[in-house]
């Protein structure tokens, strides 16, 4: 399924705006994650950044852990090739971040 | 008591575009505060550009820094002259000043009002993206050009908001305004932006994150080891460690040059290589951070 991120997302800190955009995904029903593809081609370069994108991984590691591998797979639509290069290396090398008041498995 | 008066004149160029400029640019300046330091009472500077034939935007963002150092400590600061750099600072100042509603209002020409304030997290991307379309006006820049300029400087500009003035928290606090200036040169195919902020600077930030036998590395070497990869400060769950090395990455596929002058130390990239320095007087010292993007047009 495809989604158009500009229906979300605003214009606001990129780390908050990637946040915002996995928190709208995470809320509704009928994403689905293993096919998910997110159209950012409407959104301004100055957004898509590396804070933007580990925003969202983030985000995705907080509240639902077990799609963190399918959320690293999505596939972006993006403006230009240079996007696509960031991008595709942000995804494999986000590390998530696990707080130290996080409850332990 | 009488009011103290300095008059400096200013050299032919004030220049960032090399490690060396750069340096000598700031020393010029930092004399100035300096001075002021050692004056009391506060009084007033004149910075005569009467001589000066050529400001880049890294040099006017120095200036701005010097003139924000001192009227903390009391003193006013002027630049005078009627040369070719005092018409840019004197240009960029009157826009700068004017309010958003103002600016909107404000008639452009080509190239002009590259000056700019980053106040606030929220609203820095709109900025950049008004900052970008302004600095391209005339300069051939093509849609690419100009979204991989905005990409840079929201890297740049978010490592300062999210370090902010003390490095290591991760809330947000009100600091000093982040500035941006840049200059594109339809000619050479170039374009200069420069962002400084008065943040912790990059080796306050890191050194206290790095491994033991980092801590005693000088200010270089440790702004050198925060372009790797994956190294971070993570005063936030997002610090990943990417947006100096993505910048970096960027740079080098460019062909173009980036500096990263803070603290005492500076990292240059030229030629797909890094080098770093770290110079000795502490007089000459950078709070904050001053990043400077040379970058090729339509590369």
């Amino acid at each position: 399924m495809r989604v158009n991120a500009k229906e979300i997302v605003g214009n606001g800190f990129p780390p908050d705006e990637g946040k915002r955009l996995a928190d709208a995904l995470l809320t509704r029903q009928d994403v689905t994650w293993n096919d998910l593809e997110i159209d950012l081609t409407a959104c301004t370069p100055a957004l898509l950044i590396s804070a933007f994108f580990n925003g969202f991984l983030q985000e995705v590691f907080e509240k639902k852990k077990m799609i963190l591998d399918d959320a690293r797979k999505i596939k972006w639509h993006l403006q230009f090739p240079f996007q696509n290069d960031n991008v595709k290396r942000w995804m494999s090398d986000f590390k998530p971040f696990v707080r130290d008041d996080a409850p332990r498995a | 008591m009488t009011k103290k008066h300095a008059h400096t004149v200013s050299p032919r160029r004030l220049d960032t575009s090399s490690p060396d400029e750069l340096i000598a640019t700031h020393a010029r300046l930092q004399r100035l505060v300096v001075k002021a330091k050692a004056g009391k009472p506060p009084g007033s500077v004149n910075y005569d550009l009467s001589e000066c034939e050529s400001i880049d935007p890294g040099a006017l963002l120095l200036m701005m820094y010097a003139g924000a150092k001192l009227g903390e400590l009391g003193w006013d600061a002027y630049a005078t002259g009627e040369g070719t750099a005092h018409a840019i600072v004197l240009h960029n100042l009157t826009h700068f000043n004017l309010s958003d509603e103002e600016r909107k209002q404000f008639p452009k020409e080509v190239g002009e009002f590259p000056l700019r304030a980053v106040k606030d997290a929220n609203h820095m991307v709109a900025e950049l993206d008004d900052w970008a379309s302004t600095v391209r006006q005339g300069a051939g820049a093509n849609p690419e050009d100009v979204a991989e300029w905005q990409t840079q400087i929201a890297e740049v500009t978010t490592n300062a908001i999210q370090h902010g003035p003390t490095g290591l928290s991760p809330e947000r606090q009100p600091m000093p305004p982040i500035l941006l200036a840049g200059h594109a040169d339809k000619q050479t195919r170039r374009v200069q932006l420069a962002v400084i902020d008065r943040g912790a600077g990059v080796p306050a930030v890191l050194r206290p994150k790095l491994p033991e036998h980092f801590k005693g590395e000088k200010d270089g070497r440790i702004i050198k080891e925060a372009c790797r990869p994956g190294v971070t400060s993570r005063c936030s769950p997002q610090n990943q460690g990417a947006g100096l090395p993505t910048l970096v990455g960027m740079v080098k596929a460019n062909g173009g040059t980036l500096q990263i002058f803070s603290h005492r130390g500076l990292v240059h990239v030229r030629n797909g290589k890094m080098y770093h320095r770290t110079h000795d007087k502490s007089d000459r010292r950078l709070e904050g951070t001053l990043t400077i993007l040379t970058l090729r047009i339509g590369a």
